[in-house]
């Protein structure tokens, strides 16, 4: 003989006890082997920030000069990452208000004891106010990284990185220095021409040429000649001569250069005009 | 309304009390002091894990950088009253106090997360590095259970309130006058 059934209020009651213990422990438990999970992934990351500079790359597309860092990201924990997204800002408010560059990279999935690899691709605009700066004078940018994924299902991770990236100019330090014009045959006038600049970026090697263009101070166009030039990382010095017509005067001015690279891809730039001394 | 009849503690006064029944009246079990001993020490335990460890864990991790928008205080505070509800809950459930006070403790429960969820955002400084981590969602998920459990509690509030000792006789049973077989020692 059982004793008196329990109100349905009671066995509610009953039954919503047992659920929330239920919720609390499997929460903790979860919590607990995210959290294990996530440090065992953490270190893996640290491990690997060492190696971050070895996959850095730089080419030059149409007026951009594209960054690429591609680093691996180890996965030690039990969980997945999904939706890896990576969205970085560079900004130096002293060279322009509004950001230099903006890249984003991802979605990338990252399995459990995996590996997954992140390419962050930057193209930083030389058709930018900022660009013809950039172009000649290293900076220190102020760069923020937003990290997004999902990890363990259920647990989103939002990552606010602020970091430091050193620019490096690849038209650093750019002079020209020209020598004492001298009179040639066919009415022409030789000037030694000595074009010097050091190619900061990191990776970025270009083949192309330097189109020097000397204009006289009333503007008219005295002159133009192009040069092979092939920039790797570290200093480049050029010694050319350019050929005016005698009619030049040589007083007040300029010489303006273009560096453009037939590609693939092509890439084309202005640099800056400088006096001719 | 379904459910059994459930007798209300005797009443010492009562003819039946001269003619010894064969089932005496259900003794509500009360407050001992085995419970109250339990309730202090679960107070003491839940006060250390949800008070006093992140109280702790704070202060270790802001020695390397990493800034909590949390006073530590606060967390010290909220722990010990999360902690005396919870032994206030273990204390009084021999009573019809039980289901308010398990309200109130969850009540307080979901205040106390949805407090720490206005700004949940740790920042950290390390290397030269600013790394901002935001744990909402984590602790959006610890709202469940004391959600439930308030739910609970409300249940419990309203089914002492519509079965009076109901509960009461069925989580602790006579065990002096055994009701014939297996009852909850209910008068006859």
């Amino acid at each position: 003989m059982m004793g008196p059934r329990p109100s349905a209020l009671y066995r509610l009651a009953q039954i919503l006890r047992v659920l929330a213990i239920l919720a609390l422990v499997f929460l903790v438990l979860f919590l607990a082997t995210v959290a294990f999970s996530a440090v065992q992934m953490g270190e893996g990351i640290a491990k690997q920030a060492g190696t971050l500079h070895h996959s850095l790359s730089a080419e030059a597309i149409g007026t951009n000069i594209l960054v690429n860092v591609t680093f691996p990201i180890p996965n030690q924990g039990y969980y997945n990452v999904r939706g890896l997204t990576l969205v970085a800002i560079f900004i130096n408010q002293t060279i322009q208000s509004t950001p230099l560059a903006v890249t984003t990279a991802g979605p990338t999935n990252i399995p459990g004891y995996g590996m997954g690899n992140v390419s962050l691709l930057t193209a930083f605009d030389m058709a930018n106010p900022a660009g013809p700066f950039l172009l000649l004078n290293d900076a220190e940018l102020q760069g923020v990284l937003f990290l997004n994924a999902s990890y363990a299902a259920v647990v989103p991770i939002n990552l606010k990185v602020a970091f430091n990236y050193h620019w490096g100019a690849p038209f650093a330090n750019l002079s020209y220095s020209n020598g004492t014009p001298t009179p040639e045959p066919n009415d022409t006038i030789a000037i030694p021409v000595t074009i010097f600049f050091e190619n900061h970026t990191p990776g970025l090697v270009m083949t192309g040429a330097i189109e020097a263009t000397v204009t006289e101070g009333n503007g008219t166009v005295c002159t133009r000649q192009t040069f092979p030039v092939e920039t790797h990382p570290g200093p480049v010095t050029l010694m050319e001569t350019i050929y005016a017509p005698d009619t030049c005067s040589f007083s007040g001015d300029t010489i303006t250069s273009v560096f453009s690279s037939p590609g693939p891809p092509p890439f084309s730039i202005n640099l800056p005009t400088e006096p001719i001394e | 309304m379904s459910g059994a009849q459930f007798s209300p503690p005797a009443n010492p006064s009562s003819t039946a009390r001269r003619n010894t029944p064969a089932f005496a009246p259900y003794q509500p079990p009360g407050v001992s002091g085995a419970r109250i001993a339990g309730a202090v020490s679960l107070t003491l335990l839940y006060f250390g894990l949800v008070g006093y460890l992140p109280y702790y864990l704070e202060g270790y991790a802001a020695k390397y950088g990493l800034s909590a928008p949390i006073q530590p205080d606060f967390l010290l505070v909220a722990g010990a009253i999360v902690a005396i509800l919870a032994g206030l809950s273990i204390a009084t459930k021999p009573t019809r106090a039980w289901g308010p006070v398990r309200v109130m403790s969850a009540g307080f429960d979901l205040i106390y997360i949805f407090y720490l969820l206005q700004n949940p955002v740790y920042t950290a400084t390390i290397h030269g590095f600013t790394i901002s981590l935001t744990y909402s969602h984590i602790l959006e998920l610890f709202l469940i259970p004391p959600a439930i459990g308030l739910l609970a509690g409300v249940a419990t509030s309203v089914g002492d309130i519509l079965h009076p000792w109901e509960r009461i006789q069925l989580q602790f049973p006579s065990t002096r006058y055994p009701a014939p077989g297996g009852g909850y020692g209910q008068a006859i």
